[in-house]
Order: structure tokens, then C-alpha cells, then sequence
């Protein structure tokens, strides 16, 4: 079952720019910064009390993120869910006929995740967490 | 200071479609669905454990929320984040030079809310909201 927002993520031209924007604005502080696997894109992960805001710039043409920036100029991008059993929730939507861009879970340090297709979702990117 | 996300706002295209899909991939519980007399759309409270989820379905062609269906296909419309004392933040926000779409909060039943320009919140549509 899913249990709560781990965070929201955000793609932005320029990341600096955006979490100096942030940080001013709404008094979010970082906690992680690290850039991508193939130095596709770099990330900015800021908490403010229960809140958890992912920025994300990239670095390359022709990825995902590239491509939402050009086409829709940045803005909200994905929200991430996270549940206590992954394998539990791919299986029931794999059972409801609907689409995940990952069948598997991707494994990162620590956690598991996996997004479901937009199609299923009402045009909504979300990305499913179990943490270790 | 922001201290949760309060919700998150979905705009699509068949509302009943959207419940039911959300309450048979995880599980969401509707708990209130309005159409206002004369109003632009109809709005549903989707519920899990501290998540929620306001789905918009636009009634009126050429209302905002209308074009943003039409020419984005729906999906994430705006995030909603509370606070403590929404007039401190408006202020923070102004004195960085940052727009207001509402410079003064609007007060609705049970809580009071503004909305911060796109243009300052990297093309991320935010609403403060300060509940009774």
C-alpha cells in the first residue's frame, strides 16, 4: 500500500538558479545534490518540515528530462509514492491492464523504484519507492 | 515556513474515469465530489493515509483550465503547501521581488490560500494554504 509522498520532482533550466529560488522563497534546505547516472541530468533534493522537492536539470540532448524541458519549459514532472511492497503494486497494476515504463524495479542505493506510464495515470509521471 | 505538501491538483478529462482508476491502482478513497453552479469545473478529494489528490475536470471550453487540458492533455496542475501564517510567506515572497498571483490571501471555509506566479516558482504552479 502506498504510504506517503517521499517527494515531488521539478525539471528546471537552471538548477542553481532554482534552489537558490527556493531556498529564498520557501525556506527549503538541501539535503542532497548529486549528479546522474552517465551525467544525464543533475538533481537537487531540498526538504522544508515534511516536504520533499526534487529539482533536476539536464545535462544532455535527447533524454526524457531534456525533452520535457524544451517541449513544456520545465515545471512539475513526477511525484514519487512510496510503499512498504513494490513487486505488490507492479503486480496490480500489471493485473488492471495498466503500463510501467519499468516491469522491474530499478535498484539505487537504497531503495527500489519503479515509474508508471503516464497513460494509466491521467497524464501524471509517478514513480513508486520501497526503501531499504 | 512550508511544512507539508496539503495536496496535489490533477486536472483530467474524465473525472469518474480518474476515480476509479486511482482507487483501484492504489487504493484512494473519494471523499467529496462538488460541481459548483456557473463554475469552471468539477472537483473530486481523493484520500490515502496523508495523501490527497484534487482532481479537476474543466465544464467550460476556454476557461484556463480548459486549456491546459486541451493543450497539455492534463495531468499535474498544481501543488498545494501549507503553512502556518500564509501572510509572513506572501511577505518573504514579495520582498525577494517575487509575483503573487493573489498579493492578499482568499479566504474560503476552512482555510485561507494564495497562489504564487508560475514565473517565480520555475513554471511550477503554487498554492500557500493556511488551514483554520
Amino acid at each position: 500500500m502506498i504510504q506517503k509522498i517521499d517527494h515531488i520532482a521539478i525539471i528546471v533550466k537552471d538548477i542553481k538558479k532554482a534552489a537558490k529560488n527556493y531556498t529564498e522563497m520557501f525556506g527549503f534546505k538541501e539535503v542532497e545534490s548529486m549528479t546522474g547516472p552517465g551525467g544525464e541530468y543533475t538533481s537537487f533534493m531540498m526538504a522544508s518540515g515534511d516536504i520533499r522537492i526534487e529539482l533536476l536539470q539536464p545535462l544532455k540532448e535527447g533524454n526524457g528530462f531534456s525533452r520535457f524541458l524544451e517541449k513544456k519549459g520545465g515545471g512539475l514532472h513526477h511525484v514519487s509514492f512510496v510503499t512498504g511492497d513494490i513487486m505488490k503494486e507492479i503486480e496490480t497494476l500489471k493485473a488492471q491492464g495498466r503500463k510501467l515504463l519499468n516491469e522491474e524495479p530499478m535498484q539505487l542505493p537504497d531503495a527500489k523504484i519503479a515509474f508508471v506510464h503516464p497513460s494509466g495515470t491521467e497524464n501524471v509521471l509517478i514513480e513508486l519507492m520501497e526503501k531499504k | 515556513m512550508v511544512k507539508k505538501i496539503d495536496h496535489i491538483a490533477i486536472v483530467v478529462k474524465d473525472i469518474d474515469k480518474a476515480i476509479k482508476s486511482y482507487a483501484d491502482m492504489f487504493g484512494f478513497k473519494l471523499e467529496s465530489k462538488m460541481e459548483f453552479p456557473g463554475g469552471d469545473r468539477i472537483a473530486a478529494n481523493l484520500k490515502l493515509g496523508d495523501i490527497t489528490l484534487e482532481l479537476f475536470q474543466p465544464v467550460k471550453p476556454g476557461t484556463d483550465l480548459d486549456k491546459f487540458l486541451q493543450e497539455k492533455g492534463g495531468g499535474l496542475y498544481h501543488i498545494a503547501l501549507a503553512t502556518d501564517d500564509i501572510v509572513k510567506e506572501i511577505k518573504n515572497i514579495k520582498s525577494k521581488g517575487k509575483k503573487m498571483i493573489h498579493e492578499e490571501p482568499i479566504v474560503i471555509p476552512n482555510a485561507k490560500i494564495a497562489f504564487v506566479h508560475p514565473s517565480a516558482a520555475e513554471n511550477v504552479s503554487i498554492e500557500l494554504v493556511e488551514r483554520k
